[in-house]
């Protein structure tokens, strides 16, 4: 009886450290994702990034294409097109804007914006069209 | 009184065509492609494709940037931008074509259109033509398209270890939704 005890005790012991170690994976492992989301090379204004486009867009690419940019501006709008969470910044060209495609960790940030919200956007660029694009973008709401 | 319907139908006409938006932009169009082999599907989207439709010249254009499509795997990511498509030297992929027989007054349902023109990859130029569909919505027009592309139209070398994963014909869909364009304020 008191083998079972110590044996029933052990598996106990056991299940709680296995139980934890995975807890403890879990949390290092989204804290490197999200620190690894966060880490940016460039960081810029709106306006700055599409003149860098608009000046020379070949110099631009090669210095932001593949690279997480950290890019401040006013928001335009946010919009639900091809089943994709979107926001997109103004600039000062109406005719161009920053077109960012959210990630999953933005979503519920998403919902506390306003138009014409002053907004930083964190999001790894991938060239110009008439706009610049930024993929797997988070956000970072400015006090 | 017959008189007096035909001229109210022909002052419609003339009110629709001259109020009629001769140019459409999509920004956000999305263009995706499949892969079906035994081996394995390949699927990756791009959402941020940009279109232009131009009634009055019944021209069609669309640019999307290489490095935005979307893949399940990052691996399949990396060697469709590094090895097959050379996304470095050749980021952009574009398509201009003519519409055959347009007539935007008849669009209102569902259309089935024909569109030749020249496509674009890795600096390789094609012809080709693509059967689309086109909606008339209430603020601009859907289109809709799928047609297959030859991998070896563009001499996109795969490694003859990943020959079998990737099918030498790559189904091609799109899906734009165009609202009007103004060139001073877009």
């Amino acid at each position: 009886m008191t083998l079972k005890k110590s044996r029933n005790l052990k598996l106990l012991i056991f299940c709680a450290f296995l139980i934890g170690a995975l807890g403890l994976l879990y949390i290092m492992r989204n804290a490197n994702f999200s620190s690894k989301n966060n880490r940016t090379e460039f960081s810029m204004n709106a306006d700055r990034l599409i003149t860098s486009y608009l000046t020379n867009e070949k110099k631009a690419d090669s210095l932001y294409t593949n690279k997480r940019l950290e890019v401040s501006g006013i928001l335009k709008e946010v919009n639900f097109i091809n089943n994709r969470k979107t926001i997109i910044l103004k600039t000062q060209r109406a005719s161009t804007t920053i077109i960012c495609d959210l990630n999953a960790t933005a979503l519920e940030t998403v919902k506390k914006l306003k138009r014409e919200q002053y907004i930083t956007v964190i999001g790894t660029c991938k060239g110009f069209l008439k706009d610049v694009i930024l993929l797997n973008c988070n956000i970072k709401l400015n006090e | 009184m017959n008189k007096l319907f035909l001229f109210a139908l022909f002052s419609a006409v003339i009110v629709r065509f001259s109020t009629e938006q001769p140019k459409y932009i999509a920004r956000q169009g999305q263009v995706s492609f499949f892969s079906y082999t035994s081996v394995e599907n390949i699927e990756a989207k791009n959402n941020q494709v940009l279109s232009l439709l131009d009634f009055e010249k019944g021209e069609i254009a669309v640019s999307m940037l290489m490095p935005a499509f979307v893949f399940e795997k990052d691996l399949m990511h990396a060697h469709f931008n590094e090895s097959y498509i050379e996304s470095d030297l050749y980021p952009k992929a574009n398509f201009k074509g003519q519409f055959i027989d347009l007539n935007t007054l008849a669009i209102e349902e569902k259309k089935a259109l024909l569109v030749k023109g020249i496509l674009q990859i890795r600096g390789i130029s094609k012809e080709k033509e693509i059967k689309v569909f086109l909606t008339k919505t209430k603020e601009g027009y859907l289109l809709s398209g799928e047609f297959n592309i030859l991998v070896k139209d563009f001499e996109i070398k795969i490694p003859p270890i990943l020959a079998s994963n990737i099918a030498k014909t790559v189904s091609v869909k799109m899906n734009f939704q165009y609202l009007p364009y103004e060139e001073k304020n877009n």
